[in-house]
């Protein structure tokens, strides 16, 4: 699990570290947080050469700008909010949308998805590995935001509202994605399993 | 914005969720429980392409071995240019300012004011001022954790 609530002793230390310009200070930061800063990226952006490039950058740009962190938040949130900025923007230059076109934060009722059965026999029909690897590989289907939530989510285990910190968005909108994309995989995988949604 | 969690046809799904994580590792008695929890190990085993071998170190390299730039330079020195544009317009502010001001403090019974309490006051304001900025100051990476 990633820690990023709370002000650290830790990373006190490391920053001070960093900006004290010693050895292999700026290595450990970037170890202690490059799989947060990965993880966001890659689901942000979905490809892995940009993924290596923004992370980078976003290293970079912590790197540069460290000297103004005010231990106001986690070293860890602050980390992912410059993440989360750059692959947004990254996403805007290339035109391309975070979320689904015409979805509503609110949107939940009248949602087609919301008809997915609840009686669907998941223990008979048992998921097998290949059936759970197609599930996993239907995660890339998802928009880019509601991708990267659920990660952060799962994957991660940040919560709500550190989550809400790094993206900037009200914990109810996160709930919301969360919701819809944990319902368009279920859709998936009664699908993979011969069910009709 | 009501949260999804608190919408009447939401509690279930959200309640269903809950418990297909809490159950990652257990038997999930509702088929629904049994979905989530194959959504939530999808979500972890969705395919994520490794991370370059030595990322850390090599990005540590990059800026130990990066010499203070022009770009740096050019930071300090427009944060000094703009506390000084600011307190320049400051002083032609109150230079303006001043006969107004000078007027209007004229008509006052100033020296028939609570000086001592005024000045006590400002005292403890900056007492409390100077103790912040030391603390802040000790907080400050680089000068001790």
């Amino acid at each position: 699990m990633v820690s990023i609530v709370g002000m650290d002793e830790d990373d006190q230390r490391l920053v001070a570290a960093v900006l004290a310009r010693e050895t292999g200070a700026f290595e450990r930061l970037v170890a202690a947080h490059q799989r947060l800063v990965w993880h966001l990226v890659h689901r942000m952006v979905d490809h892995a050469e940009d993924t290596r490039e923004l992370s980078q950058e976003v290293f970079l740009r912590v790197h540069r700008l460290l000297p103004q962190f005010r231990f106001e938040a986690a070293l860890g949130t602050w980390i992912g909010r410059i993440a989360f900025s750059i692959a947004a923007r990254h996403l805007r230059r290339r035109r391309l949308p975070m979320v689904e076109p015409g979805h509503d934060d609110d949107g939940i009722d009248g949602d087609p998805l919301a008809q997915v059965p609840d009686d669907s026999d998941l223990e008979r029909a048992h998921v097998d590995a290949d059936t759970l690897s197609q599930l996993a590989a239907a995660v890339a289907t998802l928009a880019p935001l509601p991708r990267t939530l659920v990660t952060l989510y799962h994957l991660d285990e940040l919560g709500i509202p550190e989550i809400a910190d790094i993206t900037g968005l009200p914990a109810g909108t996160i709930k919301s994605h969360l919701f819809r994309a944990r319902r368009q995989l279920r859709a998936h995988l009664l699908q993979l399993l011969g069910d009709t949604p | 914005m009501t949260p999804t969690s608190e919408r009447p046809d939401g509690t279930l799904e959200h309640r269903r969720q809950q418990a297909a994580e809490r159950a990652v590792d257990g038997a999930a008695a509702d088929p629904a429980v049994a979905q989530y929890r194959a959504v939530y190990e999808a979500v972890r085993q969705a395919p994520m392409p490794p991370m370059p071998a030595g990322f850390a170190a090599a990005l540590g390299r990059a800026v130990e071995t990066r010499p203070r730039t022009a770009r740096d330079e050019r930071v300090h020195w427009s944060t000094l240019l703009g506390t000084l544009l600011l307190l320049a317009l400051l002083a032609v502010g109150l230079a303006i300012a001043w006969p107004g001001i000078a007027r209007q403090l004229a008509t006052l019974r100033l020296m028939d004011g609570p000086w001592p309490v005024l000045v006590a006051a400002a005292g403890a304001l900056l007492l409390l001022e100077l103790q912040a900025r030391a603390t802040a100051a000790r907080r400050r990476p680089g000068r001790g954790a």
